[in-house]
């Protein structure tokens, strides 16, 4: 890093040097302004910083899902591992796994999750829509991609019509045991897709394709199973709890 | 440390005048090349960064020139770094509570702030020996001076890159984006398309005066 020369201060006489002490106390009155300025701006942004993440993370469950109905339908946020499903409130919402959106009447929607795998520069990260009925995803939102514009960003993807049709009815189907899932999602060159569970990448942009794939892969090899060991407990839950 | 005739000069309207222009830290001194070419790949990009940025100029140099006789020279660079670090994260905080998408868009380049030269430079070299009434015009024409940059840059580059300005698409479905324009190569094609016109405008401006006072000496 280069500073404006300042001839000021390279030719001045340097003053007697000052005790230790008072360097220290002056740097330390500098950490106290500093730290208290930093905690006043965290204080006051951080609710609302927490706030528009949960309405954007809302928006794009809403939006991912089909069918959902935003003025009555109701967002629930959910962890699923192999030691249970953990409904989680809205303050530690962003550390769910899987989302899931009910009816006023209790009655399940449809189901989201997160993908995220390397792509070209970095992560590529997604939401999905997972339908248990079909054992299929039928939609497909980019959240974050830093990939390359006009090949791999978000608007690029999100545009091209033909790649996003790979996510419409893609196969996820679990094993006979729900231990696993039956054909892992695979994504395929431009033009070689021929089974219900590959990816058909998109022409010039492989390795963002790839990522978004992968990403899917992750999650629906860890989740999915588990999701259908548990899908009575996801189906419905009583109405009182769905307007909490 | 305050010199001991600097902070008594009057504030005119140079003093805020000569960052945009004179002084432009991107255009004439260079300074902040680094966030000029990674993020203006769109005109709201831009303004973000220069808002930011400006920020961080008129709270450093505000802080800085209010302890100018507290803070010993040898411990003087150490405490404009943690000045301008505070602010930095205040502004970090600031930009991603008001809009999650600048802030995806901008990513690191907010924090990088703290390194950027303009800042530590006007901190060191005028903050430091004026008054706070004068160094913020300063820091405020310098701040301006940087956004006016990054704007010129922003539009240029969306224009061309996305065929949009500020979101807007300009030339409709027929046109196909200049890609390039808004990828790292573009940053330096449209930087240097820039500096070209200002060293262009520089030297036709010195040529007139160069014959305005020719003419003098064949009248005189």
């Amino acid at each position: 890093m280069t500073t404006e020369a300042n001839p000021a201060v390279a030719q001045a006489p340097m003053s007697p040097m000052p005790s230790p002490v008072a360097l220290i106390r002056t740097l330390g009155l500098i950490a106290m302004i500093a730290g208290l300025l930093v905690v006043l701006a965290f204080e006051f942004t951080d609710p609302i910083i927490r706030e528009k993440e949960l309405r954007a993370l809302e928006s794009a469950v809403f939006k991912v899902i089909p069918g959902v109905d935003e003025r009555t339908d109701t967002r629930v946020s959910y962890t699923l591992s192999a030691d249970g499903l953990k409904r989680l409130d809205e303050k530690s919402a962003a550390d769910a796994n899987l989302f899931a959106v009910y009816e006023s009447s209790g009655k399940l929607v449809g189901l989201a999750m997160q993908g995220a795998a390397q792509g070209y520069s970095d992560l590529v990260s997604t939401l999905f829509a997972y339908d248990p009925k079909c054992q299929c995803i039928n939609g497909l939102t980019v959240l974050k991609s830093t990939d390359t514009p006009g090949f791999g960003d978000k608007k690029t993807v999100e545009g091209n019509e033909k790649f996003m049709a790979n996510f419409k009815d893609l196969s996820v189907e679990v094993t006979d045991d729900k231990s696993g899932i039956a054909h892992p999602i695979e994504t395929v060159k431009h033009g070689t897709k021929t089974e219900p569970w590959q990816v058909d990448a998109m022409s010039g942009a492989t390795i963002s394709s790839r990522g978004i794939g992968h990403g899917l892969r992750l999650a629906t090899d860890k989740l999915v199973p588990l999701v259908q060991q548990r899908l009575s407990e996801l189906e419905s839950i009583p109405k009182a709890e769905v307007s909490n | 440390m305050a010199s001991p005739t600097g902070g008594k000069k009057p504030i005119t309207l140079d003093t805020f005048l000569r960052g945009l222009w004179e002084e432009n830290p991107v255009f004439v001194m260079l300074l902040g090349l680094c966030p000029t070419l990674a993020v203006t790949n769109s005109a709201v990009n831009a303004l973000g960064m220069g808002g930011a940025t400006t920020f961080v100029l008129l709270g450093s140099s505000a802080l800085v020139s209010l302890l100018r006789n507290v803070i010993p020279k040898q411990v003087r660079i150490a405490s404009y770094i943690v000045i301008i670090a505070t602010f930095v994260t205040i502004v970090d905080y600031a930009i991603h509570a008001l809009s999650l998408e600048l802030y995806a868009a901008l990513g690191a380049f907010i924090q990088l702030i703290v390194v950027n030269c303009i800042i530590l430079g006007r901190a060191e070299s005028f903050a430091s020996k004026h008054r706070i009434s004068k160094s913020l015009v300063n820091a405020l024409g310098q701040g301006v001076g940087f956004t006016f940059a990054l704007l010129c840059l922003g539009s240029v580059r969306e224009i061309l890159g996305s065929g949009t300005l500020f979101g807007f698409p300009l030339f409709g479905d027929s046109y196909q984006p200049w890609v390039v324009m808004i990828l790292p190569p573009g940053g330096f094609f449209v930087t240097g398309a820039w500096l070209l016109f200002f060293a262009w405008l520089k030297e036709r401006k010195q040529r007139k005066v160069a014959e305005q006072e020719e003419a003098l000496h064949a009248a005189g």
